[in-house]
């Protein structure tokens, strides 16, 4: 036996010990070595949903007022599930998730008459799945692409009001420049959700890779993990996407991830980051950057469910436009009510963007440049998030 | 000016040793990935785990349960007691969702 065969020979015998180790695939053996399953072939059919109403104050410096929103953190919604057993390891199944935003705190605007965002429910899912132990799973409709929530790992149980995502807390509010929250700020967050065909290898030592092709032609590939060390525990993600930006996509490609660690203590950290560019250099060419990070911390003080306290800072580069430096700062506070589903929660986020590099304005003189900073936007929040 | 003719040796020990290395770290990965359990961590943009208000500690109601094959042997064997017949809780009122659908 060479080297190269022993090398090879020894991954793949650590491969297969490590697989042996960590699938824990639940099969007995009688005396004769039959393997005997026990498994049922249930068919059966869910619903769930949850309300998660805010009042949201924001003050931009110039004008300030108070919204009653839909927390676009994580929105009102309906979900039903069905699943079928067609053997002891291979299931199909559907869903279908849809959302009812009135009022959704990343459409208000300061100048708005009447609620924002359209009277009706939207899509978030409808798809079917094919699933195996074995073989992993395979979907198809519209729902989460493989990048999908690469950049948005979070344990620090404050999700509810705040997490990677900054823009969601209030992003359809003006700067005193008018430029809008969610332009400023982003997390590049995969293809998000579209109409695809995804696969998800089964868990290997709490890794799972994935990869969808999506309608517009886009792709990308996500590997996560997720795994308790005694009473610790870590999740992470990371994802690559390319895009098409003649589909729509902002930039060529992306690249995303992020990591959360929970002590036993109840202690966490919260870590993203990402970026997007262009295979092209120069003007018009996209060119961004973010990072996140939060500290949080989960304990009991009541017996009804955990409290848990975070803080955030958030910051990106050129997503409204070159030289742009924004910044987001936060604290928050999430109460659970276990026996009613409830979460109960209130927050400051406060949202800070300044423009360093020369634009050129439109109708003078070629050179001529012109700065303006969009400024500075603070948000109050509080409201229940009740699954039913 | 002369020549000294060394014998011919493969200098195979920086890439077996370099192997060996990513042999021992990926091993160690993986023993120490081996190590913890798997846990099931839920998307932040889906519904979270967990009890509901109405629906109970699954969150779920259960609109409709049952097992196949158990209603295909009752219809085999019709004096046989039904247990296989569709299990409607949400519509008396009850949830019994517990078991993960995924």
């Amino acid at each position: 036996m060479n080297t190269r065969s022993l090398l090879i020979s020894t991954a793949l015998t650590g491969a297969v010990l490590a697989g042996s180790v960590v699938t824990g695939v639940n099969t007995t053996y009688a005396t004769d070595l039959e393997p005997v399953h026990e498994c049922r072939k249930d068919i059966a059919m869910k619903l769930s949903g949850q309300v998660n109403r805010a009042v949201l104050y924001a003050d931009n410096g110039e004008v300030d007022d108070t919204f009653f929103v839909d927390n676009d953190n994580s929105s009102t919604r309906l979900r039903v599930r069905a699943v079928g057993d067609v053997t002891c390891d291979f299931k199909v199944g559907a869903q279908i998730e849809v959302q009812f935003e009135s009022n959704s705190s990343s459409a208000i605007r300061f100048d708005q008459s009447g609620a924002a965002g359209p009277n009706n429910f939207t899509e978030r899912k409808l798809e079917v799945w094919f699933d195996s132990e074995m073989w992993g799973r395979l979907w198809l409709g519209q729902g989460d692409t493989a990048s999908n929530g690469t950049s948005e790992v979070d344990l620090s149980g404050t999700s509810v009001i705040a997490y990677s995502a900054v823009e969601d807390f209030a992003g359809g509010l003006e700067f005193e420049n008018g430029q809008r929250i969610g332009a400023a700020f982003s997390n590049y967050d995969g293809l998000s959700r579209d109409d695809r065909v995804r696969y998800d290898t089964p868990t290997f030592a709490g890794f799972q890779l994935s990869t969808s092709f999506t309608d517009d032609n886009e792709w990308d590939v996500a590997l996560r993990y997720a795994r308790e060390f005694g009473g610790h525990r870590v999740a992470a993600a990371v994802s690559y996407v390319d895009g098409d930006r003649d589909k729509g996509f902002s930039s060529d490609y992306q690249i995303s991830g992020s990591i959360s660690v929970l002590f036993g203590n109840g202690l966490n950290l919260t870590f993203a980051s990402g970026t997007q560019k262009d295979e092209g250099t120069g003007v018009g060419q996209r060119d961004t950057f973010f990072t996140y990070g939060k500290a949080g911390w989960l304990f009991d003080v009541f017996e009804w469910g955990h409290t848990a306290i975070a803080f955030d800072v958030a910051y990106v580069a050129n997503e409204a436009r070159g030289g742009d430096d924004a910044w987001a700062y936060g604290g928050f506070l999430v109460q659970k009510i276990d026996w009613v589903g409830t979460e109960l929660y209130a927050g400051v986020r406060l949202y800070d963007v300044e423009h360093f590099a020369p634009v050129l304005v439109a109708g003078t003189n070629f050179g001529a440049v012109a700065s303006s900073d969009p400024g500075s936007i603070v948000a109050v929040m509080t409201g229940a998030r009740v699954k039913f | 000016m002369t020549k000294t003719h060394r014998p011919h040796k493969r200098n195979t020990a920086p890439g077996l040793r370099g192997s060996a290395i990513a042999i021992a770290v990926a091993g160690l990965l993986l023993g120490g990935c081996a190590g913890g359990k798997d846990f099931n961590y839920t998307q932040i943009s889906d519904i979270p785990e967990g009890q509901g208000l109405v629906s109970g500690p699954g969150g779920e109601f259960t609109l409709l349960k049952y097992d196949p094959s158990q209603r295909a042997a009752s219809n085999d064997n019709p004096a046989a007691p039904s247990p296989a017949a569709p299990q409607t809780t949400a519509a008396s009122g009850g949830a019994t969702g517990t078991q993960p659908l995924e």
